[in-house]
């Protein structure tokens, strides 16, 4: 069976990593498969020389899927067994972009929604405080010149 | 292309196999004085400009810059005639403009005159291509100098052209530099600054403001004329005059950026300013350069053939500038001076002999202090100018330091005007204020801290706006004075007089018992002709403070000089005149203040405010109320008992209007002036002092009743007497009490009611207080974390980091489990 190993530098939670894998250099091998065998989780039996750490990812185009490699194992010096475990989000990255759901974070900031509260954000105890003075005052205190007394009289406009 | 090879360097042309001749930037310019030779093709150069998206018909003799490909000109066949072309270049990320240059038809010479090569764009007929064409005729030479900015996309400046400022000229003749940016670097620039205007520049980390004002047409002046070599064209439309107006409101004229209007065919017109011919008319401008020799002079201009010798641009005849400066390297000689260009802009008056004195208009563009200024010039620059013996300059603004400072482009007004008030003068702010300017377009001020960010758009409303907008009643009409009482609204020094006059009979020094006996209030009775004395200070209802200025009462009525009280025809009269005040309710306007939004999202909604208002209080307001709105305060007092209540609406950024606080409060305040008054309101407050008042006042209130008992003769006697016993010393003591000059019983201890003239020292303005808590949001927190979001979407429509729920995965063809895992991801959040 044909299998592609190499190599992703991607977060594995990205979406569809199949330009990244591709980007890198890649071994194309002609494997087995130690059965019995789930093929959402295999595990190749690769010749020692194209074990390395460095392989975390490949593709059987036999199936379309796409697999995280881990724990490379030595079985006697010339084979080794490599773990796969499907990785659901490229391999069936075109499907899941024709989805549609309900977006509740992003960091596309045209898609968020600034004025709802996010919780994760850690709110700090000190504080800023900044005023906004009323661009006038009618009051005044300077007692030479800014106060008018009201004198109230009984009668007395002539 | 490095931006720096844009600039105008000496220009190496090299003659391929088919005539063409390429121009390669070999040099830049110094900034020491040039000296090319005529003939000498190192003298042109040309930008690096490539012609290839050029229609074909302007590709021969076009130079154009659109990138980093070399000039390509053809058909020069005769490199003596060979125009030399200036080079706007193009930078496709800055502002400049493209500047072309065409010949006037293929293979034709263009038009020289007077030693100027006048290129005419076919493309963009609002440029003009000046071509300098030495030659010998050295006082025909006009030089142009234009200076441009050059920007980058982001508003920057990238670099100038001020370094590369051509200098002059030695004295055996024209060898003048030039500055082949020419009108389209003016232009440029012009377009720019109008085109963008309240662009804000980031000059070397200071922020300038460009404000565009339309000038009024046809204010200022040059006329073109075809038949003349250059004119210098300052029409209202074509002459901005830039000024920097710093916070401070110092003002200073920067200089000033001409453009042609025209394009004539077979002609240009350049930006000079002389003319030598005599077809002007009453509006022109002539701009004279002062040979060094009246025989040098391109222009001779006699004050009669000079309409304009009281036209100034800008400027009339009695300016008078306070600070001249030289020019660095600026020094004359009898055959002329070789002129260095530093940070100067400035205007001769010229007085040589043998001329007329004129307006020389050298602006000048600063070059060690670009960083924080920069003007346009125009420069003429011949040879010989002549240092006059009397020159006025104006200097522009330099060393702007400060942020928002300001670049406006100023009104001109009529030349005509020798009194012309829009002209430059340094010294008059308001005079070179343009109208379009607003001291109001001064940032307002923004509070310490982290720089807020700028409101957000407002969040989508999905209701439709209902509801309606709440406003005040009006209070208009309300509260007239209905003539029982009357309401002295008095001065300081006015209560003080009254009660000198009312009190004058107890002076120590000097009793006037008859004066004191003259204030009361008495009354004849008409049947048997006695007297009845009252006392004056029944008449006395309240004496109450208020902290505004007199003219803040709006129902005010002036009332002469006298203050009378009851029925008394007998009135107090004061230096100054009293006015009464009308109304119970005086609606105050108490100002405005919008809230920006801080943070433009959720947290500006997570803020606590205070509102705080003057006499009445503080109260908390919902941040909904406030963050991006306009509140605006309104004071309704009421005279009769000096009680006001402060209305506080606000209308917010969706336009809804309604009122957020109703506050009470206490403005007037009690000063007590009578016997009851005193003892109600000093009791209050002063304790034993009150009492001690309160007894001085009864003393008084009881000799003055036992007056009222007397019908004639011994009053004065038995008032001087009583009083004098008991005054003196109260009066003594509550001076002390009050530190208050020696004016009588008014002058009691300032104490009062509520809060009394203590609360004066409140803070006289309304404000609003915003405390935001501070939220710690590590780098990338969006892209890593993201924010909220609440929406319906495709997946393939989103970015970067996003995370999903109740996503609908049957249209994944898959079994269950995978399905599972795959809504289980994209709930955990996807990178996208």
């Amino acid at each position: 069976m044909i299998i592609k190993i190499g190599h992703v530098d991607v977060d594995p939670r990205t979406l569809d990593k199949r330009s990244n894998f591709g980007s890198h250099s890649q071994l194309e091998l002609d494997v087995q498969i130690s059965q019995p065998c789930n093929i959402k989780k295999p595990t190749f039996l690769l010749d020692v020389s194209h074990v390395s750490p460095g392989y975390n990812y490949a593709y059987v185009p036999l199936w379309d899927i796409y697999y995280f490699l881990s724990e490379p194992t030595i079985i006697d010096g010339v084979r080794a067994n490599v773990a796969g475990e499907m990785d659901y989000l490229t391999t069936y990255a075109d499907g899941i972009k024709n989805l549609s759901g309900y977006l509740v974070r992003t960091a596309d900031t045209a898609k968020r929604n600034k004025f709802l509260t996010d919780n994760r954000k850690q709110v700090q105890s000190n504080c800023r405080e900044y005023t906004y003075q009323f661009n006038r005052s009618p009051f005044r205190a300077n007692f030479s010149t800014d106060i008018v007394y009201l004198l109230t009289v009984i009668g007395g406009r002539h | 292309m490095d931006i720096n090879n844009l600039y105008p360097t000496r220009t190496t042309f090299t003659q391929g196999s088919s005539g063409e001749y390429t121009a390669e930037m070999t040099s830049t310019w110094g900034s020491t004085y040039d000296d090319e030779t005529v003939n000498d093709v190192s003298a042109y150069w040309l930008g690096y400009i490539s012609k290839d998206n050029l229609p074909e018909q302007y590709k021969r003799g076009i130079v154009y810059y659109d990138g980093a490909e070399k000039v390509i000109i053809k058909d020069i066949v005769d490199k003596s005639n060979f125009p030399c072309t200036y080079g706007l270049f193009e930078s496709y990320s800055s502002v400049m403009q493209r500047y072309l240059l065409a010949r006037e038809t293929d293979g034709q010479e263009v038009i020289t005159s007077n030693g100027y090569t006048r290129l005419f764009n076919q493309l963009y007929p609002e440029y003009i291509g000046l071509s300098y064409n030495a030659n010998s005729n050295y006082s025909s030479a006009l030089h142009i100098t234009m200076h441009y900015v050059l920007f980058d996309g982001g508003g920057n400046i990238v670099n100038t052209e001020y370094s590369n400022m051509y200098k002059l000229t030695s004295t055996a003749g024209i060898h003048f530099n030039y500055n082949g940016y020419g009108r389209n670097a003016v232009k440029a620039a012009y377009d720019f600054l109008f085109k963008n205007a309240d662009y804000v520049l980031n000059i070397s980390g200071h922020n300038f403001i460009i404000k565009a004002v339309d000038l009024a047409s046809g204010t200022c002046y040059l006329t073109s004329d075809d038949n003349y070599s250059v004119r210098l064209f300052l029409t209202g439309y074509e002459i901005n005059m830039y000024a920097v107006i710093s916070s401070s409101n110092t003002y200073k004229p920067m200089g000033f950026i001409v453009k042609t209007t025209q394009s004539h065919l077979g002609h240009v017109y350049a930006d000079t300013c002389i003319s030598n011919g005599a077809d002007y008319n009453d509006t022109t401008l002539w701009w004279h350069r002062s040979g060094s020799t009246a025989g040098n002079a391109i222009d001779q201009h006699t004050s009669e053939n000079d309409p304009i010798f009281s036209y100034y641009w800008g400027f009339d005849e009695e300016i008078n500038i306070s600070e001249i400066q030289r020019v660095d390297g600026f020094n004359s000689s009898s055959t002329g001076y070789a002129y260095g260009y530093t940070d100067h802009v400035f205007l001769h008056r010229d007085n040589q002999s043998g001329y007329s004195a004129r307006c020389i208009l050298t602006p000048y563009y600063p070059i060690s202090t670009v960083e924080k200024t920069f003007s346009l010039s125009i420069r003429v620059d011949v040879s010989g100018i002549y240092t006059p013996s009397y020159s006025e300059y104006f200097t522009y603004a330099t060393d702007v330091t400060s942020n928002n400072e300001f670049l406006a482009k100023l009104k001109t007004g009529d030349i005509t005007n020798t009194t012309f008030k829009n002209g430059l003068r340094e010294w008059q702010y308001e005079d070179i204020q343009s109208d379009e300017f607003d001291e109001t377009d001064i940032p307002p001020y923004t509070p310490p801290g982290p720089d807020p960010r700028p409101d957000p758009e407002p969040p989508e409303d999905d209701a439709e706006h209902g509801g309606d907008d709440i406003e005040p009643s009006d209070v208009s009409g309300l509260g007239a004075s209905f003539g029982f009482t009357t309401q002295y609204a008095l001065r300081g020094s006015q209560i003080e007089e009254l009660g000198a006059k009312l009190w004058a009979g107890f002076d120590r020094t000097n009793p006037d018992i008859d004066a004191f006996i003259q204030n009361f209030v008495y009354n004849v009775d008409p049947d048997t002709g006695s007297v009845n004395m009252s006392d004056i200070m029944e008449f006395f209802i309240s004496l109450r403070a208020y902290p505004m200025p007199l003219g803040n009462l709006t129902s005010i009525t002036a009332a002469g000089n006298d203050l009378y009280v009851g029925a008394g025809t007998h009135p107090i009269t004061l230096t100054d005149y009293i006015h009464t005040a009308d109304s119970y309710l005086e609606p105050v306007n108490a100002g405005t203040v919008s809230v920006p939004f801080w943070f433009g999202d959720y947290r500006d909604y997570k803020t606590e405010i205070t509102l705080y208002l003057p006499y009445c209080g503080t109260a908390e307001l919902n941040p909904a109320d406030v963050m991006g709105c306009t509140l605006d305060c309104t004071y309704v007092v009421d005279l009769s008992t000096g009680s006001c209540t402060a209305y506080v609406w606000t209308t917010t950024w969706e336009n809804h209007r309604y009122p957020v606080a109703i506050m009470p409060g206490q403005l007037g305040v009690d000063i007590p002036i009578t016997a009851t008054n005193a003892g109600r309101v000093g009791a209050r407050l002063l304790g034993d002092r009150i009492n001690f008042a309160e007894n001085i006042m009864s003393v008084l209130k009881n000799t003055a009743t036992g007056i009222g008992a007397v019908t004639s003769g011994n009053i004065g006697t038995g008032i001087r007497a009583t009083m004098s016993a008991f005054i003196d010393p109260a009066i003594q003591e509550q001076k002390q009490l009050a530190g208050m000059a020696d004016r009588g019983a008014i002058a009691a201890p300032m104490l009062s009611g509520g809060r009394g003239l203590a609360a004066f020292r409140n803070p006289a303005t309304a404000y609003i207080q915003v405390r935001s808590p501070f939220y710690a949001v590590p780098e990338k927190y969006a892209d890593t974390v993201g924010d909220p979001a609440a929406t319906r979407v495709q997946i393939r429509d989103c970015h970067g980091f996003n995370q999903f729920v109740n996503v609908d995965v049957s249209g994944i063809t898959t079994d269950a489990a995978d399905q599972a895992e795959i809504r289980r991801a994209l709930e955990n959040g996807i990178y996208i």
